[in-house]
């Protein structure tokens, strides 16, 4: 067999491989797309004490069905629409029981918007804490920006291995409240919530959960009512924020 | 006489030497003893005694429980025509004018199911007005009848809101009323700035069964609790041997503005109360493993028959015979007093 003359012009073999390269460089481009970018870590503050704080909010956490329980904050996530105007992340973690509180502040990475972003969560010094923690015993709640921004705009936090339709799942404190309910913007109802009868119920005693077929395209704005014996409370207003999680 | 001198003495000879293979038969069983009182499961039986803004009970749904309601305004929900005592356009109040003897059976219907439960939350105000809400797992569901003098009934549905805010003016003090429960009870909340409501005061004991007592119990240890606690008396077992704990609630707001309050007493088996308390994770009130043992007749007749035996020993098993040469003893004094005899 004879060699190819060197000073021929680029044949089969250069060809070849630049098919090949370029099919390799179109396969790390698509696999990119899919894997989450990193957000990295500008501050992390835990505290574990027993005398709880409670915040003035009546929005304690949103976080998708796949982001319940304390394990889900070794793997959880947030998509962020597509227009940021801020680089910053406000990510909190509050038990129920008061006991446990965390804020983080996330620097995200360059040309975020409209990705999935992976929040790494420091491990503090007491790291199994909060991940010891179950269903309705931990809300997470992410915000862009500043964490004193106090408008009610959340970011859905989720975990890998969600479908793509999952409820919404927004703790709620009721400050004395007999009755919750979850409403979309333009006031049809979309059902009671259910109010957490066991354990402490220090930070949020109410959870409701909002259908999947209510947050296919965000923004999307809920109502929270309260009731008192029957006695109207300021509602509370949340909006979702991002895209859907995958 | 000497015979019989010998007798006796031989009898007590044996005692003595029974007594030595019996101290480590008894050891052993009470060291079992001990150790089936410190690892079995005891259930005790706790007595809650307290005061507070706000009480929930957890009724279970099958048997029925009735209360009169004298004096409320019970609210359901339906189109309200606006701001009333029964708050917004969600609740309409129930036709009850000038009733007299009204009484709220909730429960006993079949509908909701055997392990259903009725949520109730009772709250006291400050200005003596009280509150009671009844709730099940849906909206909708059955949850009992309202009955009163010259009335069929009303079928009440969940959810169900119950309002005193009048004093009373008859003079008889109809708000002083009594609701006895067999229910899941939790006393108190969680203290938080935003709900000023909290248990005040109260008493937890528990007792123990106890034969040798007139009341058939024993007390064994007790603890207040202080203004802000939680406390939760619930079931034991499970299934068909479900202990429910029993109990009651008395509204003590006779029309005086002066501050209302709820008394509750509640009795139950329970390993422990969990006391929940501010600035604190809460902690398991039981009796310790002393107050077990010294409990536990079983543990305390076999330590004083021990006691008692090698108190016996030491004092006289010196010197004493075995049973073979108490026998040939014996024997010789018996075939001496015959041959004398003959």
């Amino acid at each position: 067999m004879t060699q190819p003359s060197p000073t021929a012009a680029p044949g089969f073999r250069p060809t070849f491989g630049t098919l090949v390269l370029t099919g390799c460089l179109a396969a790390s481009h698509a696999f990119a797309d899919d894997e989450a970018l990193v957000a990295s870590v500008r501050s992390f503050d835990e505290s574990i004490r027993p005398e709880v704080s409670v915040s003035g909010s009546v929005i304690v956490g949103v976080a998708a069905a796949s982001a319940l329980s304390g394990e889900a904050l070794d793997a959880a996530l947030v998509n962020l629409p597509a227009e940021l105007d801020t680089s910053e992340l406000c990510l909190n973690v509050v038990s129920r029981d008061g006991i446990y509180y965390s804020r983080s502040i996330y620097e995200l990475p360059a040309g975020a918007g409209g990705r999935a972003v992976r929040l790494p969560y420091k491990a503090g010094p007491r790291g199994d804490m909060p991940r010891s923690y179950g269903d309705t015993e931990l809300a997470l709640s992410a915000k862009l920006g500043s964490c004193d921004d106090i408008r009610e705009q959340f970011l859905i936090v989720s975990a890998p291995g969600g479908s793509g339709a999952q409820p919404v799942r927004v703790y709620v404190n009721s400050f004395g409240a007999t009755d919750v309910f979850l409403a979309g913007a333009g006031g049809a109802a979309l059902g009671d919530c259910t109010y957490i009868k066991e354990g402490r119920r220090t930070t949020f005693d109410f959870w409701c959960d909002i259908p999947a077929d209510a947050v296919q395209q965000l923004p999307a704005a809920f109502v929270i009512e309260r009731e008192r014996f029957g006695r109207e409370q300021p509602h509370a207003e949340v909006t979702l924020l991002g895209t859907i999680p995958r | 006489m000497k015979l019989a001198w010998l007798s006796l003495r031989s009898l007590w000879n044996f005692l003595l030497y029974a007594s030595g293979w019996a101290v480590p038969v008894l050891g052993i069983a009470f060291v079992i003893v001990l150790l089936v009182a410190l690892l079995q499961p005891v259930a005790w039986e706790f007595s809650i005694d307290a005061t507070s803004d706000v009480v929930e009970i957890a009724l279970p749904a099958s048997p029925e429980t009735s209360w009169r309601v004298d004096g409320a305004v019970i609210c359901q929900r339906g189109a309200g025509a606006g701001p009333s005592v029964c708050g917004g356009r969600r609740w309409v109040a129930l036709p009850l004018a000038d009733a007299r003897e009204a009484v709220l059976v909730l429960g006993g219907t079949a509908t909701a199911g055997e392990q259903s439960v009725l949520n109730v939350t009772v709250e006291a105000q400050r200005d003596g007005e009280v509150r009671a809400s009844v709730r099940s797992a849906q909206a909708g569901d059955p949850i009992g009848w309202l009955r009163s003098e010259g009335s069929d009934g009303i079928e009440l549905t969940s959810p169900l809101n119950l309002v005193w805010s009048q004093p009373v003016e008859d003079g008889a003090s109809s708000r002083e009323l009594v609701w006895p429960f067999s229910a899941e009870v939790t006393i108190g909340r969680d203290v938080n700035w935003a709900d000023p409501r909290l248990a005040r005061e109260g008493e937890i004991i528990v007792y123990s069964a106890s034969g040798e007592t007139a009341s058939k119990r024993t007390r064994v240890a007790e603890t207040s609790l202080m203004p802000g606690d939680q406390v939760r008396l619930l079931t034991t077992g499970a299934g068909s041997d479900r202990i429910w704990p029993k109990g009651f609630l008395r509204f003590d707001s006779p029309g005086d503005r002066s501050g209302g309050k709820v008394d509750v007493v509640a009795y139950g088996a329970a390993r422990s109360v969990l006391i929940e308390r501010f600035g604190d994770k809460g902690y398991d009130f039981r009796p310790g493993w002393w107050a077990r043992l010294m409990n536990d007749n079983r543990v305390l007749i076999l330590f004083a028959v021990l006691s008692g035996l090698l108190a016996f020993r030491g004092s006289y098993a010196e010197g004493s015979q075995t049973p073979v040469e108490n026998w040939r003893e014996l024997r010789a004094a018996w075939r001496d007093y015959w041959s004398r005899k003959e």
